[in-house]
């Protein structure tokens, strides 16, 4: 039987990578080994990385609300200083099974049968699985970043969707749901390189109270006034959240100098 | 046409690589195959990443043209050329 053994919380900034103003990325970097050191305890066979596109991957021709990646996996397709591309180990018969069981239950799922990842999946993949691929990826994409976006309260019951194929799969796999969004940031957008703390700490006290309500009930006009486009990415974390259901920890907060996204960083406690 | 005809360009711009390298060489040759009004075509001809934000256009794709055709060490020129739009919304 497979069982979600654990969840993490990430933010994916690219110019931690690309770092042009040359800020030491030490201490964020080091988030990204932690959170790879407890995939490795958890002894975790496969990793369900819920990105957000960012006009990258689905154009304006299609653009779904939630896509699951059902075949072959690489990338990431966006190059990064640091961040290996290439192929990643897919886990095709999970995924299938997820996919399934959301058609089942309600959740029209667009199937990837072939996905070049961007970075807001390839960066958990290379930063904080283990580079000897014994981690498949399951590579998932909710809309946050271009219009239309999936609802908060639609990305939470989604996460309970994946936990409830995971649990009724046959196979024997210990799996990671990781949710892979920024804190306050704003993209593209003339306040580029704002980062609002308070914003930031009100998501994270609520990771770690356990209290997705918190979260889904925030106004996508709050959001962006507060937290900037950048931040419709809690859709990511309450989809990882729903998923996991348990309170968080943070692992590490950053307001880092060198990017333009408050990063953070958090362990979920898997609830039964 | 409309923002979307805009970004439909925009995004092949910032996605395939071929399609990039036309638009650096022969811009007009490029925004000519969609349907664009010429208005449309000077916006995106001359980078004015800020009347775009204006209309409409995703910041993503405003964003991610300018990484492309600039480089990721030119944000600080999209900021300032970015900095007078009054833009908000996702």
């Amino acid at each position: 039987m497979a069982n979600v053994v654990g969840g993490f919380l990430m933010s994916h900034d690219p110019l931690v990578f690309i770092n042009p103003r040359k800020i030491d990325s030490s201490v964020v970097l080091a988030a990204y080994d932690t959170i790879l050191e407890r995939v490795r305890q958890l002894d975790a066979t496969t990793a369900v990385i819920i990105g957000a596109d960012h006009y990258i991957l689905f154009g304006p021709n299609c653009l779904p609300q939630m896509a699951i990646g059902i075949g072959d996996v690489q990338g990431p397709i966006d190059p990064l200083p640091g961040v290996e591309r290439g192929g990643i180990k897919g886990n095709p018969s999970l995924a299938q099974h997820i996919m399934r069981v959301g058609h089942e239950e309600g959740f029209d799922w667009a199937a990837a049968k072939s996905i070049n990842v961007d970075h807001s999946v390839g960066i958990p993949v290379r930063r904080s699985l283990p580079s000897d691929g014994s981690v498949a990826t399951i590579p998932v994409y909710l809309a946050a970043g271009v219009q239309p976006l999936i609802r908060t309260q639609r990305a939470y019951d989604l996460g309970g969707s994946i936990r409830r194929a995971i649990e009724a799969y046959p196979g024997d796999e210990r799996v990671v749901v990781i949710g892979s969004g920024g804190l306050s940031h704003w993209v593209g957008l003339p306040q580029m390189g704002r980062i609002n703390k308070a914003f930031d700490k009100l998501i994270l006290d609520a990771v770690e109270r356990g209290e997705p309500e918190a979260l889904i009930n925030l106004t996508d006009d709050y959001i962006l006034e507060h937290g900037g486009n950048g931040a419709m990415e809690i859709r990511q974390l309450l989809c990882a959240m729903g998923a996991v259901r348990g309170a968080g920890k943070v692992i590490a907060y950053e307001p880092w100098d060198g990017g333009v996204t408050g990063l953070g960083f958090a362990e979920l406690c898997v609830a039964s | 046409m409309s923002v979307h005809g805009i970004e439909l360009a925009l995004y092949d711009i910032t996605t395939k690589s071929s399609v990039r390298k036309r638009f650096v060489a022969e811009p007009t040759e490029v925004l000519g195959r969609y349907g664009l009004s010429r208005d449309e075509q000077e916006m995106i001809g001359g980078m004015n990443v800020s009347s775009m934000l204006d209309v409409g256009v995703s910041p993503m794709l405003t964003f991610g043209l300018w990484m492309c055709v600039r480089g990721p060490q030119d944000l600080p020129e999209y900021l300032n050329a970015i900095s007078g739009c009054a833009r908000e919304a996702v």
